[in-house]
């Protein structure tokens, strides 16, 4: 694959990665730890609402 | 990705999202009250129950397993369980040890005076409805391993819907929804970016709830195969009518395992023991550990401990898998969380389908150099 190509992907995946990764660490987190470290894993676990949120500002103000 | 590459990714995706998404729909629509269930279950029985005799002391386990045969003659014992927060202990009776479980009969006594403690079933018929429908579709096995294969093409159904998310967002922006463009290039847009942003959710509870699926023939495995050993190198007689006393096995297996919590007790003949012993389940006190169970068998006619055998891999993936399906192990504010994802996924599952149904009244009409343009007009300039 041309750099140029793998450059692209990268930017197209790069904040869905993001997401992702921290969604998994959150809902392993918050299952295998207790305390601030379980609570810090729920937060993770929200961080794909809190990016609909901003998806739904972002349009909302473009519109 | 060259227009061939996408219109093969696009077949896939359609037709496993096709397959499995009126599935999915009913698994998401079951599931949002079932997050719930706890929390119903107060709401809908608010009367809290009192021991009778706070300050007495516990009868032991024999004694409640003479009350609750005592309430259901004729039949025997299965499962044992034990309240966490009330001196309440739970005794699941059956008229045989191979009676289905719509057969069986669970009652709570109330450790400090024996008495039976009313369920708090308003509402329980409702829910365990929900339940069935959910795990099943009231077909058992067949039922439980179809809605798994649904969930396994559903996430074959994600997998290529991540492919095809490239192609689709080249010249656009992560989170841009095209209110200005038609109705279904809208949706495109909502579909791709909920459906991107929820995905590791999604992955993790289908993928979880495909392996709850397998929960029979899992647990048969083990009980053939680690059981049967723990049997092999144990089991020299069948069981005699005299039973040794389950409170003291259970004392017993206590002082084997002292930095363990008792879980529930399986007696023998019943799904989760041998044919001559009482399998007592204990379970770690770390968070890693508390969801991970392990059996220590003890010889039901002479009270002696067989030995404390470790989960396989298997059933320690089922174990675990069980909370990250359910989403109950964050307290209320996973549970909301949980709850908000489903109702995405349900957005997600039916844009797909909105989606599937507006192309093919297009597409109808469409030559093949025609289908071309058009792919070419979603795909943003």
């Amino acid at each position: 694959m041309k750099p140029r190509k793998v450059h692209n992907l990268f930017e197209i995946y790069q904040a869905p990665l993001i997401i992702f990764m921290l969604t998994l660490f959150g809902l392993i987190a918050a299952l295998l730890t207790e305390g601030w470290m379980s609570l810090v894993g729920v937060g993770a676990t929200a961080s794909s609402l809190v990016v609909i949120l901003w998806g739904f500002r972002k349009t909302k103000s473009s519109s | 990705m060259k227009t061939k590459g996408i219109l093969t990714w696009s077949w896939i995706h359609t037709w496993s999202s096709l397959i499995s998404t009126l599935f999915l729909i009913m698994l998401c629509v079951t599931g949002l009250p079932l997050i719930f269930h706890d929390e119903i279950d107060t709401a809908l029985n608010p009367d809290a129950w009192e021991p009778a005799n706070p300050d007495a002391e516990h009868l032991d386990l024999d004694q409640v397993l003479a009350l609750a045969l005592d309430n259901r003659p004729g039949e025997v014992p299965l499962y044992m369980s034990f309240d966490i927060e009330r001196p309440v202990v739970n005794v699941t009776t059956a008229p045989s040890v191979d009676a289905p479980s719509s057969k069986m009969h669970f009652a709570s006594f109330d450790l400090t005076s024996g008495n039976v403690v009313p369920p708090a079933d308003v509402g329980e018929t409702v829910m365990e409805f929900i339940l069935q429908l959910h795990t099943d579709m009231f077909l058992a096995l067949p039922g439980m391993l179809f809605l798994g294969l649904m969930g396994f093409i559903g996430l074959v159904a994600v997998v290529s819907g991540v492919v095809l998310y490239a192609p689709f967002m080249r010249k656009q922006d992560f989170g841009e929804i095209r209110r200005q463009k038609s109705k279904r290039v809208k949706w495109l847009d909502y579909h791709n970016f909920f459906g991107v942003v929820t995905v590791a959710w999604v992955l993790v509870v289908t993928a979880t709830g495909v392996i709850n699926t397998l929960e029979t023939p899992l647990v048969d495995t083990w009980r053939d195969r680690e059981l049967g050993q723990l049997i092999a190198q144990n089991n020299k007689a069948a069981l005699t009518e005299q039973r040794a006393s389950l409170d003291a096995a259970v004392k017993e297996t206590v002082l084997v395992a002292p930095d363990m919590t008792l879980q529930f007790v399986a007696f023998p003949g019943s799904k989760y023991s041998t044919s001559a012993h009482y399998a007592i389940f204990l379970h770690g006190n770390t968070p890693l550990t508390e969801h991970l169970i392990a059996p220590v068998l003890v010889d039901a006619n002479t009270g002696q401990v067989a030995g404390l055998k470790e989960m396989p891999w298997y059933n320690k993936a089922l174990s675990l898998s069980r909370p990250l399906h359910f989403g109950d192990y964050g307290g209320l504010t996973l549970k909301i969380i949980w709850a908000i994802l489903d109702v995405l996924l349900l957005i997600v599952l039916l844009s797909g389908l909105y989606l599937w149904w507006k192309k093919r009244r297009i597409t109808a009409s469409d030559s093949p150099a025609a289908t071309q343009t058009r792919l070419a007009t979603e795909l943003p300039q």
